[in-house]
């Protein structure tokens, strides 16, 4: 790596074509600096394309009537399933269930697979990096049974030190949201499972940024949502194994999700229908299904080369500005700090009229901002869609808000 | 304090963005800050995306003088403005105000996104509220 004004230097879209040609698919970006794409991910074109086909040319539901295009979008549906069980690694399509996002399918998992199984001071085990929504649906389950919640730091030794006959479920996130940190989920699964605990894994942040094989990985539940790898907003995707979810109660009941009903009762359809009653987000599973095509025809070695240099590059800016405390793991594309005497949100307010998309706050995870000491922090987030410029652009607005604050 | 008119005429100069955030940021500093047993949940203003305090105090002639506080300069800049104009005001005098109008006077609501935020309608809300 250059360092010192050779850095400043770097041409790295001159080094990098294919970054250039990836950032030119995504529309948003003609006018905009943006660098929050851990909130969201910008969608490329195409990803608009199918939804905008959908709705324009092939409205229709899935796996009710029976006219053309109903049937063409029943297919779709399925074999979108079956791309992201690709994606992930799954063993069958089966155990892929569409849901609303991460926050739905933890929430799933809690009521449907946890409620009924946790007896009084039953143990749940949760990281202290969790996103609320990897918290709350612990915290909910734990009061309505009576279980605890154990409190863990992520580091796999102090997990052996947890772990005990009563550890039913461990939860646990892949990429932390607010310093990039990525827990050895190889080691953790081990020891889970050496204490016939169940490994509940948040993929919504590091399902972007490493390829994930939830078979070899041996994780029982896996949770991500669409809108953070380029795809729609309201689409997530519950992997479970098998023979959990076979043996979990339904989540909610209404058209589609059963076999066969009467005012006497009703007996619920196979997997993975039984968890999906009603109408899908068929636009978005449609768009979902462009963008994992779409994602496949880049080399994502070279766009995470890319990716990684573009963050070296805007942490050796960042490090020249005075006060500045980083809390993010080295070469995270996630990028959290504070300025001392500085509140986020004077940052925020003055980022934004400058038009520079970032976040600031809590991030949600406030028990972690707990711990890091903080009231918050500003974050910027790196996708290769972003570009020396973006850096530049920012550095440049951020260095004008610390002036006018200071 | 500064009197509402010394406001205005602050406000009423033609100045780019950056040079209106200064002026709130300067502004800030007309209100003390705090002690930390003032910064209690009764004092606190819900709704804003940093921590905010108001306490009002009502005089013997039935006016209010407002003092508050806020984690966040510009949000307290803003702050400074609304209880400038509030101040010394009867409840009834501080219901009829219209903040909305005022601040678009002052060229704080068009030019200044921050303005759009909601937080700034829980302020006002609850300085209403006396």
């Amino acid at each position: 790596m250059v360092i010192g004004m050779g850095l400043l230097d770097l041409n790295l879209h001159n080094k990098h074509p294919l970054a250039e040609i990836f950032r030119a698919d995504f529309p948003a970006l003609d006018n905009n600096v943006y660098l929050d794409s851990a909130a969201t991910a910008l969608k490329p074109q195409t990803m608009i394309n199918a939804t905008v086909e959908y709705y324009a040319h092939h409205t229709a539901t899935a796996q009710r009537s029976l006219h053309q295009d109903a049937l063409k979008v029943t297919a779709a549906v399925d074999e979108a399933r079956q791309s992201v069980a690709d994606f992930i690694h799954s063993q069958s399509s089966h155990e892929i269930i569409w849901t609303r996002g991460t926050t739905e399918s933890i929430n799933i998992i809690a009521q449907s697979y946890a409620r009924p199984l946790l007896q009084v001071n039953d143990e749940i085990i949760v990281s202290e990096l969790e996103h609320h929504s990897n918290l709350l649906p612990w915290l909910i389950v734990a009061k309505q049974t009576g279980a605890k919640l154990i409190k863990w730091s992520a580091e796999v030794n102090e997990l052996s030190s947890l772990l005990s006959s009563k550890t039913k479920i461990v939860a646990i996130t892949q990429m932390s949201n607010v310093t990039g940190f990525c827990p050895d989920l190889a080691k953790i699964s081990q020891l889970v499972h050496q204490y016939n605990a169940i490994l509940v894994v948040d993929g919504a942040q590091g399902v972007v940024h490493q390829p994930i094989d939830v078979t070899t990985l041996n994780i029982d539940f896996y949770a991500f949502s669409a809108h953070k790898l380029y795809g729609p907003t309201g689409l997530g995707v519950l992997y479970g194994k098998q023979h959990l979810l076979e043996q979990m109660d339904v989540w909610q009941g209404g058209g589609k999700m059963l076999k066969n009903a009467s005012f006497l009762g009703f007996e619920v359809e196979e997997l993975p229908y039984k968890f999906e009653a009603g109408t899908q987000n068929i636009a978005g599973i449609l768009g979902f299904q462009a963008t994992l095509s779409w994602l496949k025809k880049w080399d994502e070695a070279q766009l995470d080369c890319y990716l990684k240099q573009l963050v070296t590059y805007a942490e050796s800016k960042l490090a020249q500005l005075k006060h500045i405390q980083f809390f993010q793991v080295k070469n995270s594309p996630i990028i959290s700090f504070t300025i001392e005497n500085i509140h986020h949100n004077d940052i925020a307010i003055l980022l934004s009229e400058q038009n520079i998309a970032i976040r600031t706050g809590e991030l949600c995870a406030k028990p972690l901002m707990d711990k890091l000491g903080c009231h918050g922090v500003i974050r910027i987030s790196l996708m290769p869609y972003n570009n020396q410029q973006d850096i530049d652009s920012f550095i440049s607005a951020l260095q004008n808000a610390i002036e006018l604050l200071t | 304090m500064l009197s509402q008119q010394t406001l205005f005429e602050l406000f009423s100069k033609q100045y780019n963005w950056q040079d209106r955030y200064r002026q709130l940021i300067a502004l800030a500093k007309q209100l003390p800050d705090f002690a930390d047993e003032k910064k209690i949940e009764a004092n606190q203003v819900y709704g804003c995306e940093n921590r905010v305090w108001l306490t009002a105090n009502k005089q013997s002639d039935n006016t209010f003088i407002f003092q508050g506080d806020s984690e966040g300069r510009i949000v307290k800049g803003l702050l400074t403005v609304l209880i400038i104009i509030a101040n010394n005001k009867t409840a009834e005098q501080i219901k009829a105000l219209d903040f909305h109008a005022i601040l678009k006077q002052l060229k704080i609501t068009d030019e200044l996104s921050q303005s759009r935020l909601q937080g700034l309608d829980k302020l006002i809300e609850r300085i209403k509220s006396q």
